[in-house]
């Protein structure tokens, strides 16, 4: 009886996984899951009229009693320690691991090893924190009134509910922001206050502006930045710029990009009319004007495509369910091979019909190349998997053909004499099985192909 | 061995594991990394967690609750609990099986609340009807729709029982790992399922239960 009972689930089941080709109630949940708001879940219908009544009720009292507390500043715990409302103490993480810094307001702080940095301030919506130097993953939930900054150096980051990383170097006075999620509003030196949004990356860094020494037969323009006596310092401007699939996977500490420091022979040297720094300022800041960093706008004009922001995150499925579908064909043809076959393989995942154009496309755009050819396998197993046999030996046969001693050319083969022998070609089964025995006699569809030349 | 399989079970048995065994561990060896950012408070760790896990828990949750409204809270919650008790998992190896026991954990809390609630029948339920597939045959929803009728009379552990074993396909021990019980328990559960389930369709959709006992599509008699 139990094999009749596990038919009968198995064609439950198929029915079933035809639910499971929606993803929007995944990406309803993963919006939920990710988004700080304290979930809710709806009330039973019958319920409705007393339950309102009720939380009427209890609000009421709950706004009476808790209205002082609520008016009190948030607190934060420093690791496992005791919850804290120290002020300007200085925190320091260790070399070796990340320092947690957890507030009430369920904000947190991990502070990078190395990093020291000390909250300046606490209200009853948000808190500032002073980053001294290094690196600090900031994550705040939204709401309302939050009301939250970091200072890095002479720069504020203003935020109401994002998470993003920052990083600021005194020595080098450089100053690094990336942000995952929401949006921040960032203010430096003579800059007015700028929004800087989720897959967006910013970069302040000094760079030393090269005067040749026209005495000097061996100086080159393109060799003298930071090799040769420099006369003056300016800062580079802002970098604001999304990420790119290059740089899409940050490394886990910031990078800064910073020039040589300078040459000794000028270290005492500072910028024409601006007075000298105090003695107790590292002698890279003396030569620093602060005045001459400026904000820019980003590099390149273009505005960035919506997908760019979800590729730059990896967030390939929830691209598929939040773009549109004219905004998922211009990612189609303009994203680089490798975003669209993690665009693919999403599109596979959560069972997008779409995902077969999608190699399509990688096909027609980068003929030719591994990905074209890996499309091709893709485009074979989705067909082998939707019981075409014939139409996926044809792709399989196109990969072995473009792509013999590919990455996936051994299981390609193996996969040629199934499809084959799925289709009940014989004679094409039989020839795939001894190309395969061939090439492959202990792989792992010898006994498959063994068992067709029978 | 492999010479005596049929090309059927060869491509059942690729299908299981295609990915070979070296990625079964490296897959192993990511979810113990992933437990680590999560434990780190990484950013983007929460969102992996769902990434990965995010569609295999939505289907263990339709396999043992059916078409249900609250399918969408529940994967919620799982993930919530998972989220706030990872700390908990002694070994990050073994992320999925704990998900998985967590999943049927929940699910089974589910299934005894609206258990002790079901005698309010005289309160309209706040059951929306689920949307419909577009692809799946109407024959096929109706089957869907009347198996679960009949395991919603079930106990929630023999439910379960049925659920993972029958329509998920875990092997026994899988399946007894997944709700948290012994081996023999599990047996236990699933017989009283078996006798239950057939009972049920009996007295409440006859057609189903002559069709289970005598239909060729159900396999020999």
């Amino acid at each position: 009886m139990s094999k009749r009972f596990e038919r009968l689930g198995a064609e439950v089941a198929r029915t079933q996984d035809e639910s499971l080709d929606d993803p929007r109630r995944r990406a309803r949940v993963r919006r939920r899951l990710l988004d700080p708001a304290p979930p809710t879940r709806p009330p039973s219908r019958a319920w409705r009229p007393a339950l309102a009544l009720t939380v009427v009720v209890a609000t009421a009292i709950a706004a009476l009693t808790l209205w002082p507390s609520a008016m009190k500043p948030i607190a934060y715990r420093v690791d496992a320690g005791e919850e804290s409302s120290a002020l300007n103490r200085l925190i320091a993480a260790p070399d070796n691991r990340p320092l947690p810094l957890r507030f009430t307001d369920g904000a947190s702080v991990h502070l990078m090893p190395g990093t020291r940095a000390s909250v300046a301030e606490l209200t009853p919506v948000g808190a500032t924190l002073q980053l001294e130097r290094g690196v600090a993953t900031v994550s705040v939930k939204h709401r309302e009134t939050t009301r939250w900054s970091v200072r890095a150096g002479p720069f504020l980051v203003r935020v109401t509910g994002t998470r993003f990383r920052v990083g600021w170097s005194p020595q080098e006075r450089a100053f690094d922001l990336e942000v995952f999620e929401g949006e921040v509003r960032v203010s430096g030196p003579d800059t007015p206050e700028q929004a800087v949004g989720g897959g967006a990356a910013l970069r302040v860094v000094p760079r030393l502006e090269i005067e040749a020494d026209p005495s000097d037969p061996n100086l080159a323009p393109s060799s003298a930045r930071g090799e040769r006596e420099a006369t003056s310092e300016r800062a580079r401007p802002l970098d604001i710029r999304p990420r790119t699939s290059g740089s899409r996977r940050p490394a886990r500490y910031l990078e800064l990009d910073l020039p040589p420091k300078k040459p000794a022979s000028v270290e005492g040297s500072v910028a024409p009319g601006r007075p000298p720094e105090p003695a107790t300022k590292a002698p890279d800041a003396q030569a620093e004007n602060e005045n001459e960093r400026e904000l820019e706008t980003p590099k390149t004009e273009r505005t960035p495509e919506p997908w760019e922001a979800f590729f730059a995150r990896g967030s390939y499925e929830l691209a598929l369910v939040e773009l549109s579908p004219e905004e998922i064909e211009r990612a189609l043809w303009q994203a680089d091979a490798n975003d669209l076959m993690e665009l693919g393989a999403a599109a596979r995942h959560v069972r997008d019909r779409r995902a077969a154009y999608i190699y399509s496309v990688i096909r027609s755009r980068f003929g030719g190349t591994e990905a074209a050819a890996d499309a091709a396998f893709m485009l074979a197993r989705m067909y082998f998997h939707s019981g075409a046999p014939q139409t996926a030996a044809t792709w399989l046969e196109t990969y072995l053909r473009e792509q013999p001693d590919g990455r996936f050319a051994r299981e390609a083969a193996g996969r040629l004499v199934e499809a084959r022998a799925q289709a009940e070609d014989d004679t094409r089964a039989r020839a795939a099985a001894e190309r395969y025995l061939e090439r492959y006699p202990d792989g792992p569809h010898a006994a498959l192909a063994r068992s067709v030349l029978k | 061995m492999n010479g005596q399989m049929s090309v059927s079970e060869v491509m059942s048995e690729l299908d299981r594991e295609p990915v070979g065994q070296l990625d079964k561990e490296a897959h192993v060896s990511d979810d113990a990394m992933l437990v680590e950012s999560l434990r780190a408070d990484e950013p983007d760790a929460s969102a992996a967690l769902f990434d990965r896990y995010g569609q295999y828990v939505e289907r263990l949750l339709i396999r043992v609750l059916g078409p249900d409204p609250e399918i969408e809270d529940l994967l919620h919650e799982v993930f919530v609990e998972a989220l706030a008790n990872i700390r908990q998992l002694r070994d990050p190896s073994r992320l999925k099986g704990w998900l998985t026991r967590m999943t049927v954990f929940i699910a089974r809390g589910s299934l005894r609340r609206k258990r002790r609630q079901a005698w309010l029948v005289f309160l309209p339920g706040d059951e929306v009807p689920q949307q419909p597939s577009a692809s799946s045959a109407p024959e096929a929803r109706d089957m869907v729709a009347r198996v679960f009728a009949v395991l919603q009379k079930l106990r929630p552990n023999h439910r379960i029982a049925f659920s993972l074993r029958y329509i998920e396909g875990m092997t026994l021990p899988e399946a007894a790992e997944a709700s948290g019980v012994s081996l023999a328990t599990f047996k236990r559960w699933l017989k009283a399922s078996d006798h239950a389930f057939l009972a049920r369709a009996k007295r409440t959709d006859h057609a189903l239960y002559q069709e289970l006992l005598e239909s060729p599509r159900w396999g020999a008699p």
